[in-house]
């Protein structure tokens, strides 16, 4: 055991006075509040944490943060846990991923062996051919597939979002982040200072005391500014206009939240992110960055190692070696690149590294190597922000370029310096960022109507003047002079790079999907430059010159649960849903609305609408409310056939059509009075068309004088259908509803049940004597129940979307959406009687005019388009209905001719019966047409002469 | 999520508004030939520069209008509208130490937003 | 036959919560009318509210929901002698919206908190006074939001289509149940 629970430590974050059992791997462990999990179980003496996923090779602690790849664990049903950041929790059950059967024994470890075969690129060329080995490759793939455990009977999670609108947001709580912070707020602006660790200070955290102290009392100045701060929270990414992502991973209701913030300005204060330098055996348990030697030993109290050899080119490997020696580790050498040291491998088991070789030969035993070869500036939101960052060789990283004015840099991002310099630079920028969020402030308020008014001109955009960070030279080290791994996470080392360049892959785009570095969950944080660094190597360029890929959102990952949110789901009921529900109805989501579908048996409810009388819930029929002397233009304008001579108490059926005239909606519009028209539409169509004719108003007719008003939730639409339906309606209503009163095709208001303004048109969809009502909402609940009483004696009952779907079918009228498509135009559902060429100008006018011979440019010798014939079909075989969508073939071939595009059993006829598409020449009564059936079997319909199965004659609706 | 200028709410999250695309004047539909129709109904120049479009303001005033947009830099113009482009059209140098040479090259690269 | 009654589109039972920092009202019962008016009709001069804002005279509230659009809620009957009073001379329509719109108070110092959660407005005092009339997506659902401070304490009616009514009262309570919301029903 080499990793041992330190004495208390000055600047320890675990609170010993609370301990915590968990296990891990199996075994009983303890930890104490505070402690991540990964440092518990370094704490408890154990160095190989997983296995990697390619070769499943032992892997140990290497950044112990949130970006570690090698300490990827499963916690109870959870998979994926980043053991370096997840505090530990009492009673959790933790166990190492990608081992199988155990973590010290692992059978797919013998990858190892064939590690040659593994080459990059292995698997898209192994196993593409031949295709139908596919299924088989896949199932031995999954067992190699990397990660833990899905648990499918998982409990839903609590999950949730929230907007805000900051002045300033602050990405990362380091010392300059949070100066920055704390002078944008003295500066009178709002802020959100977001930290990605459990405490704020960055990598003060981990260092002197004074450093502590220093972070100690920005927290408590920051507080008392009045910064919002959030914790253990990322911002994931940056869009137009400073539309930012942020996943709080701390909120106490909810497994995450995701927050949507429009900052008026951004400050990404990320700081600089720790680079694990290649070299033969640099994955061995032990090799370790200096951060993560500093985070264990001062923040976790953790000894990680016995004997360590430090590697180090900066300050920080060399403030390493003190707080080493303080936690009792021999420091048996230190190799200072800066004096031209360099190590080349270390040697030792799988599970353990036991000697460190230096470039002049020499070998040190050592079971820990800690490496500070510099750092990785993660410029993910500057680059989502438009910036191109520039390489600096002198510095050894990347420096942002240029950034929009709401878009500031500060700490190390920007440069480095003293702690000092870093938080006067911080001030400098939220000052700055103070100042430019006031101007944005001031022109989003003067310009938004519903704001405050504000007073005064604009304030310029502030300039910057700010104090710029110097740069700390830094020598360029990515790679030893041996080959080791680059990306830990996918299990790619340079070798495997150099070889994909020779393959061809040497772009840093291609070279990255092709190897998958830098795909894997740390997805570049730790492995972009040093995987540019060796493909600029391999071609003999710079760094500058391949330049970096463009880090995309979201800089940190965040679970599908949080972008989900809290769900919303809108659902929209009738005023007799409740009604429904109470009388058994099945319900079927159609569009957002919630119907019955029928009430138990949908054969009996057709079979009652023909005998006797039935009610249909029809409210989310769409209705709008026309007014304004120039609606009969708009109603020509709209629909294909005339409208200027409907006079008040008439109804007319109509179709719409878009520019290329495809049929985009049907319904009946009615005249209520002089001055007032109500529209139907279709259920799914009542906002496209409500937007369509205001599109026309607006942008076309400006001059015209037409309010259009929704109102398909004002009314409950009660179709009253059958023989028995005027008889019904006459014991409710004061309008004389016998047949030379209330003739087909007219509208009526009146009073129904008591309830006045009631609209009433007589229409059929059914094909039998029918009355539509449209009752104001607030009392349709009444009038339905009142129908339900006074037609007790009369048979009447309720019936659904199922037993209306046969009805129309059985009367032959089609269903836009249903029977048409996105390319039927008007004639196709031979409607042509209703498509009025004549007319000066209607939607789709040319289209239409074309597809009948008609159009510009044609002559008495053109003919109409060879569209396909919406038609009438019986099956042979009435105990066959085949599914909708069935295809229609060409005899004895797979040709397709058509398809089916409405088919039920029709208990009226005791027939199988459909609508089709079929070309002209398929469209003859008599036809015989061949389906194809699902199972591939086929049967035989039969075209028939008209599009009305029953009732051709309309005598039943207009009796 | 961008802000678009909408002339009677202000600037609105796109995700408000319906994006109706280059607004295409329509031809005469007693004259217009098979070709006019056609590049009426389908054929949009789509540039990466300014192009004027409609919008309809879905969730708000419920109002169609027309503007200017860039397509490469989505910056909005013509006519003057509330709340234009917030921040977006002026690039301001990042001050940092010694790598000026570099920067100025970079500076004049054609991926400069203007 | 029984007489109707006018029923609101939220039908399910609450029972309130003593003591929350929120309340949520459903006052679908109130009478709404829609006023359309085209550019220089009297009706515009009578209606005197610009568009995105809204005044409290006497027992309704006139409201600029449009550029070409008021909303007038109330009482019914106050309603109603509202819009008789308006000439409707012109280019001028008026549509009762009572049955068609469910309407609800959401009132209380952290009512704006509970909004962020559902819409993604800025609701703050700039950008949302007192009197403030928009338009906005909550929860999915477009729905008119007008801010109509009750005592000094943030209050704000929300009115959607009736259908989507009761969805919307639970994603209110749904949105507020962090922050303790009791429902008015
Ligand atoms: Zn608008």
């Amino acid at each position: 055991m080499t990793l041992r629970r330190l004495p208390q430590q000055a600047g320890e974050v675990i609170d010993r006075s609370q301990p915590l059992k968990f296990t891990w791997n199996g075994k009983p462990a303890v930890g104490y509040q505070g402690d991540t999990i990964a440092s518990a179980i370094a704490a408890g003496g154990n160095r190989i944490m997983s296995r990697s996923m390619k070769y499943h090779r032992p892997r140990g602690l290497l950044t112990a943060d949130f970006w570690d790849p090698n300490a990827f664990v499963q916690v109870d049903d959870e998979p994926n846990v980043r053991s370096g950041h997840r505090q530990l929790t009492d009673g959790i059950d933790v166990s190492p991923q990608n081992v199988w059967p155990s973590l010290d024994y692992d059978i797919k470890a013998a990858n190892q062996l064939v590690g040659r075969f593994l080459s990059p690129g292995f698997y898209y060329k192994t196993f593409i051919h031949p295709q139908k080995l596919w299924p088989a490759y896949e199932k031995v793939l999954a067992q190699f597939a990397p990660g833990g455990t899905v648990d499918y009977e998982s409990e839903m999670a609590y999950f949730d979002k929230r907007y805000t609108h900051p002045d300033v947001v602050v990405a990362g709580g380091g010392p300059a982040g949070m100066a920055a912070a704390i002078a944008a707020a003295e500066a009178g602006a709002s802020v959100l200072l977001v930290e990605h660790e459990h405490y704020l200070g960055g990598h003060l955290r981990y260092g002197t005391e004074e450093d502590r102290a220093l972070a100690n009392g920005l927290e408590v100045a920051a507080r008392a500014a009045g910064v919002e701060i959030l914790l253990d929270s990322t911002v994931t990414g940056r869009y137009e206009d400073n539309w930012l992502g942020i996943v709080q991973r701390s909120h106490p209701l909810a497994s995450e939240r995701l927050i949507k913030a429009r900052a008026k300005t951004l400050i990404v204060a990320a700081g600089l992110i720790e680079r694990p330098y290649v070299f033969e055996g640099n994955d061995r348990p032990g090799v370790m960055l200096a951060s993560a030697a500093r985070r264990l030993i001062n923040m976790y109290a953790v000894q990680p190692g016995e004997r360590a050899v430090v590697f180090t080119a900066n300050e920080s490997g060399d403030q390493t070696v003190a707080d080493l020696e303080r936690a009792g580790v021999t420091v048996a050498k230190v190799v200072d690149a800066r004096a031209g040291g360099n190590i080349v491998s270390t040697e030792g088991s799988q599970k353990a590294i036991e000697s460190v070789t230096m470039a002049d030969g020499t070998s040190v035993d050592a079971d820990l190597l800690i490496t500070a070869v510099g750092w990785t500036a993660p410029t993910s939101l500057l680059n989502m922000s438009g910036d191109r960052p520039i390489y600096d060789p002198s510095a050894a990283r990347f420096f942002p370029d240029r950034t929009p004015d709401n878009v500031l840099v500060t700490g190390g991002l920007a440069g480095d310096g003293t702690v000092d310099q870093l938080v006067e630079h911080g001030r400098e920028t939220g000052t700055l960022a103070a100042a430019r969020a006031a101007a944005v402030a001031h022109r989003l308020q003067a310009s938004t109507a519903r704001a405050t008014p504000v007073d005064g001109a604009e304030p310029a955009m502030a300039a910057d003047t700010r104090n710029p960070l110097g740069r700390d030279a830094h020598p360029e080290l990515y790679r030893s002079t041996t080959h080791g791994i680059v990306d830990y996470s996918e299990d790619v080392g340079s070798k495997d790079l150099v070889s994909a360049t020779k393959e061809g892959y040497d772009s840093v785009e291609l070279l990255k999907r092709y190897t998958t570095a830098t795909m894997g969950p740390a997805q570049g944080k730790l492995e972009t430059v040093n995987t540019v660094a060796v493909l600029a190597e391999a071609r003999g360029e710079t760094i500058a010159e391949v330049g970096t890929t463009i880090w995309r959102p979201p800089y940190a990952p965040l679970t599908l649960g949080a972008l989900a949110g809290r769900i919303f789901e809108p659902e929209r009921v009738s005023s007799v849903h409740s009604w429904h529900v109470a009388n058994g109805a099945k319900p079927i989501l159609a569009g957002q609305w919630i119907r019955p579908e029928h009430y138990g048996n949908p054969e009996a409810e057709v079979m009652n609408v023909r005998e006797n009388v039935g009610i249909i819930d029809v409210s989310p029929l769409g209705k709008l409310d026309l007014q304004g002397a120039d609606v009969p233009k708009l109603l020509n304008l709209l629909y294909t056939n005339k409208w200027s001579k409907l006079d008040v108490g008439a109804v007319r059926y109509g179709i719409m059509c878009a520019e290329d005239g495809v049929v985009m909606d049907d319904g009946v519009t009615g005249r209520l009075g002089e001055n007032r028209w109500l529209m139907t539409t279709t259920s799914s169509g009542a906002g496209s068309v409500w937007e369509w004719a205001e599109n026309w108003l607006q942008t076309a007719h400006p001059d015209w004088d037409v309010h259009i008003t929704p109102v398909t939730t004002s009314y409950t639409s009660i179709n009253i259908a059958g023989p028995k339906s005027r008889e019904l309606l006459s014991r409710l209503t004061d309008v004389p509803v016998d047949a030379d009163s209330f003739e087909y095709m007219r509208v009526r208001t009146g009073t129904v049940a008591g309830v006045a303004d009631c609209v009433m048109w007589r229409i059929g969809f059914t094909g039998e004597l029918s009355f539509e009502l449209h009752v104001p909402a607030g009392y349709g609940l009444h009038v339905w129940e009142a129908l339900m009483a006074e037609g007790a004696d009369l048979g009447i009952k309720p019936f659904g979307l199922e037993a209306q779907r046969v009805l129309r079918l059985e009367k032959g009228h089609f269903i836009v959406g249903q029977d048409t498509d996105g390319l039927t135009k008007a004639p196709t559902t031979g409607l042509q009687p209703l498509i009025k060429l004549d007319k000066d100008d209607f939607a789709g006018k040319p289209e239409l005019a074309w597809a009948m011979g008609q159009g510009v440019g044609d002559d008495e010798s053109s003919s109409a388009i060879d569209l396909p014939v919406l038609v009438s079909v019986q099956m042979t075989d009435s105990s066959i209905v085949p599914p909708e969508a069935s295809q229609i073939v060409r005899p004895k071939t797979n040709e397709i001719l058509g398809r089916i595009t409405s088919s039920r059993y029709s208990p009226t006829l005791k027939a199988s019966i459909g609508l089709a598409q079929v070309p002209p020449a398929y469209a003859a009564s008599g036809t015989q047409l061949t389906v194809l059936l699902t199972s591939g079997e086929r049967t035989t319909a039969t075209v028939q002469a008209h599009h009305a199965h029953f009732d051709p004659d309309g005598l039943r609706l207009r009796a | 999520m961008l802000l678009v200028p909408c002339p009677h709410c202000g600037p609105r999250n796109q995700s408000d508004l319906r994006l109706l695309g280059e607004a295409v004047p329509r031809p005469n539909p007693n004259t217009a030939t098979r070709k006019e129709w056609g590049d009426y109904l389908y054929l949009r120049e789509n540039p990466a520069d300014w192009v004027t479009e409609t919008w309809y303001c879905r969730v708000g005033c419920r109002q169609y209008f027309t503007v200017e947009r860039h397509q490469a830099t989505n910056e909005f113009r013509n006519p003057p509208l509330p709340g234009d482009k917030v921040g977006n059209s002026t690039y301001t140098t990042i001050t940092v130490g010694s790598s000026g040479s570099q920067r100025g090259a970079n500076a004049n690269s054609e991926e400069q937003p203007s | 036959m029984t007489s109707p009654t006018f029923q609101s589109p939220v039908t399910n039972g609450y029972s309130p919560t003593p003591g929350a920092e929120l309340t949520l009202t459903d006052q679908s019962n109130q009478g709404k009318m829609i006023v359309r008016a085209g550019a220089g009709t009297g009706a515009r001069g009578a209606l005197a509210q610009p568009f995105a804002s809204s005044r409290v005279a006497g027992s309704v509230l006139i409201a600029g929901t449009r550029p070409d659009e008021w909303m007038i809620l109330g009482p019914s009957d106050a309603v109603s002698s509202v819009v008789s009073s308006i000439p409707d001379a012109g280019h001028v329509s008026f549509v009762d919206w009572t049955h068609g719109r469910a309407m609800f108070r959401l009132t209380g110092n952290v009512a704006s908190s509970a909004l962020e959660k559902v819409c993604g407005l800025d609701w703050s005092d700039a950008m949302m006074p007192n009197g403030a009339v928009t338009s906005a997506s909550v929860a999915k659902v477009t729905c008119d939001v007008i801010r109509n401070d009750e005592d000094d304490t943030p209050s704000y009616l929300i009115l959607c289509d009736r259908s989507f009514g009761q969805y919307m009262f639970d994603a209110l309570l749904d949105a507020g149940e962090e922050f303790t919301i009791s429902a008015v029903v």
